[in-house]
This record gives C-alpha cells, structure tokens and sequence, in this order.
C-alpha cells in the first residue's frame, strides 16, 4: 500500500509519500513524480531502463534514485511510473524503471533537492518528504 | 519558525539575529526588511534557512537576506554569504540549481505610443520567436566542440556566431564570461539536457516582458543608461536550463561525498560544501562557471531573437535594441571586501541576490502585473552587504495556493484590462505568476535604498508578458 500527496513550499514544490514498506515508499515517489511531470499519463509501459543508484548516505537514497530518474526523463523525454525492484539495500539499490516516452512534460522539475532528506518510519508506516526545485 | 522578536533592530531596514541565537552558528544573520517585510518574512523558514548558512565553515562577517528572502532549500532565496577564499568553503545549493538565472534589460528607441498598437503583435512575435515552456527546444543543437566553446566563451561566443553585436557585451556583469570556466569538468547529462536549450526561456518565473519606463528617479544616471519616461524596454529573465540544473545536482552529490573526508558537518543535506580549495571545490567552481557562461549566452541569443520579432513587427523606424545592463541572480564570485580593517579575498555565494557595486546598473523584475526596477549600486554596499542588494518582488505565497486563489484566465483578463498584452503557454503557469503571489516590489526596492546599498534610477511598468 502506498500514497502520495502534493505539499505547499513558498517558491518550489513538493511531495510527501506514505507506504506500509521501503519498497512500496520508493514505487509512491516515483508515481509522485511522474504524476507531476505528466498527470493522467496512462500506465501502460512501453519503455523498461535498468539502473542502478548509490547514495553517500543511507537516509539519501531515496533522493539520489529520483536524481538519476529525473536525468533518464529529461535527456531521453520519458516518464517513469512503475519500478521492479531488484535489489533495496541502506546505500545502494537497482531495479528497472516502467515508463512511456513523452513528446514533452506538463509540468517542470528542474530538480531534486535533498532539503529535509530522510525516511521516517510513523505507526508501521513509511513516510518522506522530497522537494523539488520547479 | 524564527520568532520575531529573535531579531534585534541595527536601523529601521536592517535586523539581526545574533551569533548565540542557536548553537553552532559562526556569525550572526543579518535581514534587511521594513516592519511589514518582516511580518512576512517570518511567516516562512527563510530565516531558520539563513541560520543554518550562519553554520558553514570560513563564512564572513554575517550570513544576509535581503528584503525579497523566501524559503528556498538549503540557503533561502534572497541570500548572501561570504567565505574566506582560503578556508572557507563553496556550496552548490548557496548558488542555486538555476546557476546564473539572472536578468538582462535592453532600450529601444521606440515610445510607447509609437508601437502602443502594435504591442499584441508584438507579444505574439516575442512569443513564437523565443521558445519557452516546458522541454521545447531552441533553434540551435549544440554538441561537442560547439557546446563547450559556448560554454568557456558565454555571450562572446553567441556574438560571433552572428546572434548578437559586440556592443552587447560591453554591458553585461563580468561581460557575459567567466574566464576560469571548465567545459571538460560539465557532464555528459549536463550537456546532453543543454544540447537544444541555448536561445530558450523556459518556464516557472521565467518571461520576456515589454515594459514603459514610467518614471525616471535619478535624472543623472538615467541619461548614463540612456534611459527617460515613455521609452519602452525589453526585460530577458531566465539562466542555465537544464544544462545548469544538472551541473548543480551533480557536484551536490560529490559534495555529499566529500564532506565525510573534510570532516564537514552541516544541518541540511542540501546545503553540501567543500573547502573551495580542494578539487572538488575548484572542479565546481569551474563548472558553475561553464553553466553561468551558458546562461550567458542564452540570454545573448535570446536578445537575438528578440531583435528580430521587433524588426518584423515594428520594422525600421523603431530603431534597435541595445542592452542597458544584464546582471546574475545565482553565482559564486571570487571578491575582496573590508574585513575588520583588512581586505579579504572571499566567495561570494549570491542566491537570488543580484551584484550591487558602486554605479552598477541593478535590474529587479517584479511580478508581471505590478513594476520592475533599474537601481545602481551604492559605495555603501561594498561596506554592508558584500556588494549586493535584492533580485526581484519575492515570493509569499506558495504556486498551489496561487493557483487556487487565481484563474489564468481571469488574471489574463486583468492584466488585458490594465494596458498589459499577455502570450503564455499555460494558464495555470500564468496564474502560480500572478502578482498576489509575490511580495510588494516598490516596498522591497525602497528598502534597499534606505539601507543605502542601492538608489533607484527608474521604474518600469509592463505592457507585454510573454511566458512559457
């Protein structure tokens, strides 16, 4: 189980996502973003990337794993919504990347910060904030 | 939240939270606000981010905001910080993802009721020949040898390229080039995001606007810049697209890294540094360099494009158009200032704060229904604020509320109803820029002046918005 919200910031954007596992809370920041970037895209995969993301810290790797997505969006102009997870350990994970080309996005991330970083675990429950510079 | 009365007053326009505020804080933080200016400012963590500058190793004197401070991430938007060139560190988030975002302002010949006719032809042209919104690209696909001589060579570069004339860069901060610039220190991502970006707008609080010079403050240094009432102008605001953002995100990540070796500790992740003399720092230093001299060079080709949607609407007779002075928001510079009586050689991180010294033209956009800004530098500057004053209106209100509180539709009637001529490529883009959303900017620039870093030369009114 896994959601995800948009949150107010005075100039930028951000996200907060709650799930009942690691896995789960990576999935619902990648459905954040790509909700962001292209709403309503509909979830039918035409693209499959495997890659892999490292972290200098491990309350990080969250955020570098939406760094490197960004970048694959941006330079190769797709959206990415779903992911199968391989690997999720404290510094580095890998796993392969669902998504659809796009012509262009709706919305801008230029992007991910690392502000306030960090995963909390809340009454059985995963949550994190991510801002993103938009 | 910074309680208010955590700030002591030095003068009406300036407070300060001093060094024991909070433990680990090297300086004191220093705002400069009027009494309602402040109100807002502590409604938002701009200040607890300003605190956690305060904490940085090698930091100078005072970590700064100025009046049109907002929460940002890491440092807030509207800061300046000083760090001693030799122990001091450099922060890629102290400049910010868009690096060199900044403004250029061009004159024309023209009056307003010479093209008043004309301006939603105008408008038009401006926005079909100056691509913007989201990932639309420009007319030039930069690569390899030709990214990197754009890169090391900024708006020099663009010129001889044909986009542009020498005189332009005679007006430009650092006249549009960083000379200690990397190309091979920029990464394959960086470039591959800049291949199609150099020549475009983008989207968020970027725009092309057509302003009135509605009235003239200081006679003297208006007829310096060329400039008088009724005259129209050309303001430019965008930077370094994605290229920028990329060259950001990634020597954060090296920082991130770094930091563990240098032993350096901070409150914010995003607010990753290292000693500005150790190799990570210089290969930054060389990088944001790159990424300001692109910023450079779009807004070199960006003029460009501009100068030909005004030939083919106006024609000859409205002369051409020259640029009055182009200045960077977000940038680290290398700078000597006064320091308990003894020069010292610093880096200057500028995050939403624009470059002030003495008799520099200073331009502040403000929100697109409202007025923009030409000011010059003050001496004072050089002595209070590490020669620099604010960059805009500032935000203060989120982009989601504005969007709920303001149709695009309905603020494009507005502004339509107010003489200004809008092109925007999303109404909802449109409404998160509505004047509401941004801090009053006459209040902010008054500010300045009365602190004495910066005097205003001349006001200017919008009469054509062009976003993406």
């Amino acid at each position: 189980l896994r959601s995800f919200e948009f949150i107010p910031h005075t100039a930028e954007a951000g996200i907060r996502v709650q799930a009942d596992t690691l896995e789960e809370l990576y999935r619902g920041a990648l459905e954040g973003m790509a909700e962001w970037l292209k709403p309503g895209l509909p979830r039918t995969a035409d693209k499959r990337e495997r890659m892999a993301a490292d972290s200098a810290f491990q309350n990080t790797l969250l955020v570098d794993f939406l760094i490197d997505v960004l970048t694959r969006s941006q330079v190769g102009r797709s959206v990415f919504f779903d992911l199968e997870m391989h690997h999720l350990g404290e510094e580095r994970l890998e796993c392969t990347l669902l998504g659809r080309a796009v012509d262009g996005f709706d919305d801008d991330i230029k992007a991910i910060t690392y502000h306030g970083a960090g995963i909390r675990q809340r009454e059985g429950c995963y949550e994190t904030e991510v801002i993103f510079d938009i | 939240m910074i309680p208010k009365n955590a700030l002591h007053p030095i003068s009406p326009v300036l407070w300060q939270i001093p060094k024991n505020y909070r433990d680990g804080m090297r300086v004191p933080a220093r705002v400069y606000a009027s009494e309602t200016l402040l109100d807002q400012i502590v409604s938002d963590r701009s200040l607890d981010q300003l605190i956690n500058v305060s904490t940085l190793p090698g930091i100078v004197s005072y970590a700064l905001a100025m009046p049109d401070v907002h929460e940002g991430y890491g440092f807030p938007v509207g800061g300046v910080a000083a760090f001693d060139a030799g122990d001091g560190i450099i922060s890629p988030g102290g400049i910010g993802y868009d690096i060199n975002c900044g403004v250029r302002l061009l004159r024309s010949d023209a009056q307003l009721d010479d093209i008043r006719s004309r301006l939603d032809k105008l408008g038009s042209a401006l926005y079909r020949e100056v691509p913007s919104g989201v990932g639309r690209g420009g007319r030039l696909k930069l690569a390899g040898k030709e990214l990197d001589e754009v890169l090391e060579g900024g708006a020099a570069r663009v010129v001889e390229m044909s986009f542009g004339e020498p005189d332009d860069l005679d007006s430009a901060e650092s006249g549009g080039r960083l000379s200690n610039a990397g190309a091979s220190l920029v990464s394959k991502d960086a470039k591959d995001r800049g291949y199609d970006q150099l020549g475009t707008m983008g989207s968020g609080n970027h725009f092309v606007e057509v302003d009135v010079v509605e009235r003239v403050f200081d006679e003297g240094e208006a007829e310096r810049l060329k400039l008088h009432e009724g005259q129209i102008t050309v303001l430019i605001h965008t930077g370094s697209r994605g290229l920028g953002h990329q060259v950001a995100t990634d020597y954060i990540r090296v920082m991130m890294k770094a930091m563990k070796r240098y032993g350096i500790e901070i409150p914010d992740p995003q607010l990753a540094c290292a000693p500005f003399n150790s190799e990570e720092g210089q290969k930054y230093f060389q990088a944001m360099s790159a990424a300001a001299n692109f910023a450079w060079g779009n807004r070199q080709m960006i003029t460009w494009e501009v100068g030909k949607a005004w030939s083919e609407v106006l024609g000859e007779e409205a002369g051409k158009l020259s640029v009055v002075y182009d200045v960077a928001h977000n940038i680290a510079k290398i700078e000597e200032y006064p320091v308990a009586k003894a020069s010292r050689r610093t880096v200057v991180h500028r995050k939403g704060a624009t470059r002030a010294f003495p008799g520099q033209p200073v331009i502040i956009p403000g929100s697109m229904g409202t007025a923009s800004y030409v000011l010059v530098g003050n001496e004072d500057s050089m002595r209070q604020s590490f020669g620099s004053t604010c960059h805009g209106a500032g935000r203060r209100m989120s982009r989601s509320l504005a969007k709920k509180r303001v149709q695009g539709s309905e603020l494009k009637r507005r502004l339509n109803e107010q003489g200004i001529s809008v092109n925007a490529g999303s109404m909802a883009g449109l409404a998160e820029e509505a004047p509401e959303a941004y801090k009053d900017v006459d209040e902010v620039v008054d500010t300045v002046q009365d602190a004495g870093i910066a005097r205003k030369v001349a006001r200017l009114r919008p009469v054509a918005v062009i976003k993406g």
